[in-house]
């Protein structure tokens, strides 16, 4: 345990000097397109796991001696309607395959990444699976030791580009979605909604997994498409940053689109649009579903949404321990569908459409 | 054939040899391509790894033109750079530029200005536009430049203290002529070649290989995707030159020799392990004959082959010993040298000293050593005798040579008991063999074929005839029969006539046709004559005369001084006693036998001659020989052979035309007068001659085609066949006589011819008037009275019997001084015939006064006249 203690440590003190370059994220991660070339099987074990998430849920056959334990790692705050519908989709989904088990929420502060307690009590009592919903440079170093031991087995969720240094000890699966895949329609989509002389800003997120995979993208696809991004803000993904940075755009370079990197960045534009002056046509994006993501929409404000089908990953996760349980074949990626949730839509389409990415957790979002 | 010997453990041992030649020569190639195999891919795999190792010194590159890009990033941030002369501030602030991976930067503000750095019209002159519009944020991007430049870009923005993006920073890396990267490359996991190739865009961003090494040959490549920062789909090749060295086999050349080493033991072994298991038991069983059962399966049937063959080899040995001993005969063999090999029981008994010898001259006697050496020489059919005193027995020897089984001539050696055979033979040499007494028995069946042609003759042969045939058989059978041993000396000619004589008078008329071809000179021959030379002769002429269907002609002559050749032309092809008898005959004459192809038979004799011959006496060629033929069938033949004689003929075709004729000459020396049946002229003719020259002994020579009835005595007649020698034997006798010379005689005194008459008369008158030495004809009547008068013109004619007057006045007037007397009356006599009555029968004294009478008378008118 000290010594546990001494290496994360130096983990992190290590990790504030490494500069992490972009240029080589391209050599440690591999997007689900080079994976599935990298391990041809994964591919058609892709589609059946995708198959058995879209059925039905099917009890799981064998009879345990223990009740399983889980332990979900969550970050922000855990009564985020995220979090909650994660929880509650997980749960619903294992009460289904009638697998039994003890969950254990564990919290990791997104702000304060000092705090470890949370890994010191994981560590201390190690479960038979851990859900890590969040994988930084702290959390990458943290999962290693458990990969190698091989007795805890991890799910990465809502991260779905497998890394290239653990395909030796790979985890019990990837779950996520194409970031690049959502980036590449919405910029698509968005060139085709806009006029030519449509002026264009972007609040994007500082260099990593998603600085690169979201936001890169975007800039670089609006310039394939010839489209001049006008202003260019580097912003955390924070809620406040975002609004504070999209009102100086608002005030100093008025642009009819600020392009959201992230949910949080595009709950501070839309913030910020609400509190400008009534009628400004400026519009952003919006990533996933905001409690009141559905209204946004609908005074436009948000042009569009990328709606992830969230509940498919915690079902992911439930089968995939089920999968794992009964001792089956089972992929290591399992990327979930997205989809484009333009404001154009009536009400009724968009009610359908969270419907059917939130089919056990809508409850909570209608709330 | 020539035999070709072969070893078997050679053989097999040059068999093991290339075998293992062989085995070696596989061993050393599946080595070495095991080894060349292994060797290549441990290369692959090392090549694998140099890949890696290459690709990790591009991203290391990369890497660094990163930080640098950051450094330069970080630069343009903090500093509050003067717009414009930014560039000045980082040349003049970092070498570090100098020597880092990035090769140029381009800044494109926000504000829509862009710095370049100057650098970055070394590498292209295209527009930047175009160029920066490749570039990916935070990415690397190949482009490849409108004027050829190939580039590889990153974007990264450039921010403000408030994180405000102030403009994009472009890092470019120029791959053309990048020697630094290109050297990285190939030093960083030394390999001869490195080439980056850009799959998706088709084109070769780098490309570069060791200097001096030669690519085209042997060589490894490994082609495999560049995992890179860069956004396209690179594909780095590495390529390592690979000589196929003698390494290979420096490496192999251990295990080859081991190899070799190993399999030379293993021949060696096995070469031992075949001596031993195989060759030297082989060996034992060739030169140990040993009873007991050979241990090796497989040599048993050879053994049990040979011991078979041995087992026979000791029963035909055993067999033969029997045999040997069995013979009554004693064997010796030896060998080449004449070491004896084998005696038999006999020959020991013969030569004791036989088991102590060591060759056959240690015991053999002497006098045969010759003989034995001779057939060690090879010489064959050697018989020699031995006579045994001690054991009183004779042994004939007969040596055979032979090949003895080392391919040298042997000698057998078989002695037979021949005691008892010859005393046998002694006794035997005593009587008269059996054999000739069998031969001389008739051959039956001849005779009965003869008998039984004899018997099928024409009913009008006659039968003394066929009894003188027969006769003529017999004598010759008996001949035959007869011992050869009473011989005498003869003429040839002498045997011919005789024969044919004996053989003519048998046969009568139809022999005498014959013609037989005997010359002087051989018929003078005088040879030893024995009854079978007789019977021979005999016999051929019987055949000779008898033939029917030629040429009666038998040809006697000598081809040498002693050789007789005898052909004889015959018709008795199909009556075989002659030809028997002719066998039987020549046959005790040594005498060889032919047929010609004309059927006649050819004998050759050779023949005892006398050469010490008496003197023949010859005749002179100027002797003249009138030659009356008659109607003597062969008078050409007479005359040809008389002109042989070298003698004067005078040829005459009758009687009156020697009479008439014979004017011209005064004196024949003989006359020969011939005849065939009119025997009376020639008596005539005789008579008449002797009349005319008053004498009886004249040199006249009958030659009569058969024997006359009656011959006088006076006369020369031919005995036997006409041929040379007879004729001229019979020449020699009358030309002793003296001559008849025709015209003395007619001046001489009156010859009386006495006409008719008795024999007994005849005989009285003759005697009588001989004694009174009148010359005399005789004739039997006065019918051919001008024939005896036209000689005789004054004749005193004695008419013994009564004559027709008119026959008597007939003849007085042809002839006016012919006298007629008669000495007996008759009725009718005519005048001019003086009668003397003589008392019949007439005596001498008679006749002495009536020839006074008749000489007074004469006398006594011829002086009236």
């Amino acid at each position: 345990m000290h010594r546990l203690r001494i290496f994360l440590v130096f983990l992190f003190l290590g990790s504030t000097c490494l500069t992490v370059q972009a240029a080589n994220m391209a050599l440690n991660l591999m997007d689900s397109h080079d994976y599935y070339q990298l391990s041809p099987r994964q591919g058609p074990l892709a589609e059946q796991f995708t198959t058995i998430i879209n059925s039905p849920p099917s009890p799981i056959r064998i009879t345990q001696k223990n009740a399983i334990r889980i332990a979900l790692f969550l970050f922000g705050d855990e009564d985020a309607i995220e979090n909650k519908a994660l929880q509650m989709t997980l749960r619903k989904r294992m009460r289904e395959l009638g697998i039994d088990y003890r969950l254990d929420v564990y919290l990791g502060r997104n702000h304060n990444e000092t705090d470890f307690s949370a890994y010191l009590k994981i560590a201390a009592t190690p479960p038979d699976y851990i859900v890590m919903t969040k994988l930084g440079f702290v959390q990458r170093r943290f999962l290693e030791r458990f990969l190698r031991a091989g007795k805890t087995k991890v799910i990465l969720y809502d991260f779905a580009s497998p890394l290239t240094h653990w395909m030796n000890h790979s985890p019990l699966m990837y779950i996520g979605f194409d970031q690049k895949r959502a980036t590449t329609r919405l910029a698509s989509y968005l060139d085709r909604q806009f006029p030519p002389e449509t002026t264009i800003s972007a609040l994007v997120l500082p260099e990593g997994y998603l600085g690169h995979s979201r936001c890169d993208l975007f800039l670089d696809e609006m310039l394939k498409y010839n489209r001049h991004v006008s202003r260019i803000r580097v912003v955390a993904d924070d809620k406040q940053q975002a609004f504070e940075a999209a009102k100086v755009f608002l005030k100093e370079t008025p642009t009819d689109f600020i392009f959201s990197c992230s949910q949080n960045i595009s709950e501070g534009v839309v913030a910020a649009l609400e509190e400008s002056v009534a009628g400004s046509k400026t519009q952003t994006n919006a990533w996933g579903l905001s409690p009141n993501g559905i209204e946004d929409l609908v005074n436009r404000n948000v042009k569009v949404t990328v709606l992830f089908m969230k509940d498919n990953l915690s079902i992911a996760v439930a089968e995939a321990i089920k999968l794992d349980l009964e001792g089956k074949n089972m992929p290591t990626l399992y990327v979930a569908n997205s989809t484009l949730m333009p404001a154009e839509l009536d009400s009724e389409s968009l009610r359908l459409m969270v419907q059917q990415a939130y089919q056990y957790s809508v409850d909570l979002w209608r709330q | 054939m020539a035999a070709v010997t072969v070893s078997l453990q050679r053989r097999l041992r040059q068999k093991a040899l290339m075998l293992m030649v062989a085995i070696f020569l596989v061993v050393v190639l599946l080595s070495v391509f095991f080894i060349d195999t292994l060797t290549q891919a441990a290369k692959q795999k090392n090549l694998a790894l140099k890949h890696q190792v290459v690709e990790q010194a591009f991203n290391a590159y990369l890497a660094r033109a990163e930080d640098e890009m950051k450094f330069i990033g970080q630069d343009l941030s903090s500093s509050d750079s003067i717009a414009g002369r930014e560039l000045d501030l980082l040349f003049s602030h970092h070498e570090v530029l100098f020597f880092g991976g990035l090769d140029f930067f381009y800044i494109e503000w926000a504000n829509g200005n862009y710095s370049m750095d100057p650098r970055a019209r070394l590498f292209t002159k295209a527009d930047f536009k175009t160029v920066i519009g490749a570039g990916l944020l935070n990415r690397w991007a190949s482009v490849k430049t409108e004027d050829g430049a190939t580039l590889l870009v990153l974007k990264t923005k450039l921010l403000s203290e408030e994180q405000d993006s102030t403009g994009f920073l472009y890092g470019f890396i120029s791959l053309n002529d990048n020697l630094t990267l290109a050297n990285e490359l190939l030093d960083s996991a030394v390999v001869s070649a490195v080439r980056i190739y850009d799959v998706s865009h088709n084109r070769v961003l780098l490309e570069e290989h060791k200097a001096g090494v030669d690519l085209s040959a042997n060589s490894l490549r490994s082609s495999l995707p560049l995992i890179s920062p860069i956004q396209d789909n690179l594909q780095l090749d590495v390529i390592e030159a690979n000589s196929i060295s003698s390494a290979i086999f420096t490496n192999a050349l251990p295990l080859i020799l081991s190899v070799g080493v190993a399999l030379l033991v293993f021949y060696f072994l096995l070469v031992r392990q075949m001596k031993v298991l195989i060759f030297q038991p082989i060996e034992t069983v060739v030169y140990k004959q040993e009873e007991e059962l050979i241990p090796y399966i497989e040599l048993q049937p050879i053994q049990r082959q040979s011991r078979q063959l041995m087992a026979e080899i000791e029963a035909k040995d055993k067999r033969f010993l029997l045999l040997s001993d069995s013979v009554h005969s004693a064997v010796i063999f030896c060998n080449e040298v004449a070491e004896v090999e084998l005696v038999n029981v006999e020959a020991r008994h013969i030569f004791p000293n036989s088991v102590k010898a060591r060759t056959l001259f240690d015991f053999m006697p002497i006098t045969s050593h010759r003989s034995i050496q001779d057939a060690l020489k090879g010489n064959i059919g050697i018989t020699f005798d031995l006579t045994l005193t001690e054991l009183g027995r004779i042994y004939q020897w007969h040596a055979y040579t032979f090949r003895n089984e080392s391919d040298y001539r042997g000698l057998l050696l078989v002695g037979k008991d021949i005691t008892q055979e010859t005393s046998l033979t002694w006794q035997l040499e005593q009587l008269s063999p059996l054999s000739s007494l069998i031969e001389r028995k008739v051959d039956t069946d001849a005779i009965l074929n003869e008998l039984s042609y004899l018997s099928q003759l024409p009913s009008h042969i006659e039968s003394s005839h066929l009894k003188g045939w027969i006769t003529l058989l017999l004598s010759v059978l008996d001949g035959i029969g007869q011992q050869d041993q009473d011989v005498s000396y003869l003429p040839l000619g002498d045997v011919f006539r005789q024969e044919s004589d004996c053989v003519m008078a048998a046969m009568g008329i139809e022999a005498t046709r014959a013609l037989v071809d005997c010359s002087v000179e051989t018929g003078s021959k005088v040879v030893a004559v024995g009854v079978h030379f007789r019977g021979l002769v005999r016999t051929l002429l019987m055949m000779v005369m008898s033939n029917d269907m030629a040429e009666r002609r038998l040809s006697i002559r000598f081809n040498s001084d002693m050789e007789l050749e005898i052909i004889a032309m015959n018709d008795m092809a199909f009556r075989p006693l002659f030809f028997w008898m002719i066998k039987m005959l020549s046959e005790s004459l040594g005498g060889h036998k032919k047929t010609l192809q004309n059927n006649a038979l050819q004998l050759n004799i050779m023949m005892d001659v006398n050469e010490a011959g008496e003197d023949a006496l010859s005749l002179q060629a100027n002797q003249v020989i009138a030659w009356i033929a008659n109607d003597y069938p062969y008078a050409c033949v007479v005359t040809e052979a008389l002109q042989r004689f070298g003698l004067k003929v005078e040829e005459y075709a009758s009687t009156d035309s020697f009479f008439t004729q014979s004017n011209v000459l005064t004196k024949f020396d003989a006359v020969l007068i011939g005849c065939d049946k009119d025997v009376q002229s020639q008596i005539d003719m005789t008579l008449a001659l002797k009349l005319k020259h008053k004498r009886d002994h004249l040199p006249i020579i009958w030659l009569n085609s058969q024997t006359p009835s009656q011959i006088d005595d006076s006369v020369y007649t031919l005995q036997g066949c006409f041929f040379d020698y007879n004729l001229y034997q019979v020449l020699l006798k009358a030309c002793e006589e003296d001559g008849i010379s025709i015209a003395n005689h007619n001046e001489q005194e009156v010859c009386w011819v006495m006409v008719g008459g008795s024999r007994v008369t005849k005989a009285i008158w003759y005697n009588e008037l001989e004694q009174c030495t009148i010359a005399t004809q005789w004739l039997s009547d006065l019918a051919d009275y001008d024939l005896v008068l036209s000689y005789q013109p004054n004749a005193i004619i004695v008419l013994l019997e009564p004559q027709s007057s008119a026959v008597i006045l007939a003849a007085q007037t042809a002839f006016p001084n012919v006298r007629f007397y008669s000495v007996q009356k008759w009725p009718d006599m005519p005048d001019n015939v003086i009668l003397f009555d003589l008392v019949s029968p007439n005596s001498g004294e008679q006749i002495r006064f009536f020839t006074q009478d008749v000489m007074q008378h004469n006398t006594n008118s011829r002086s009236n006249e």
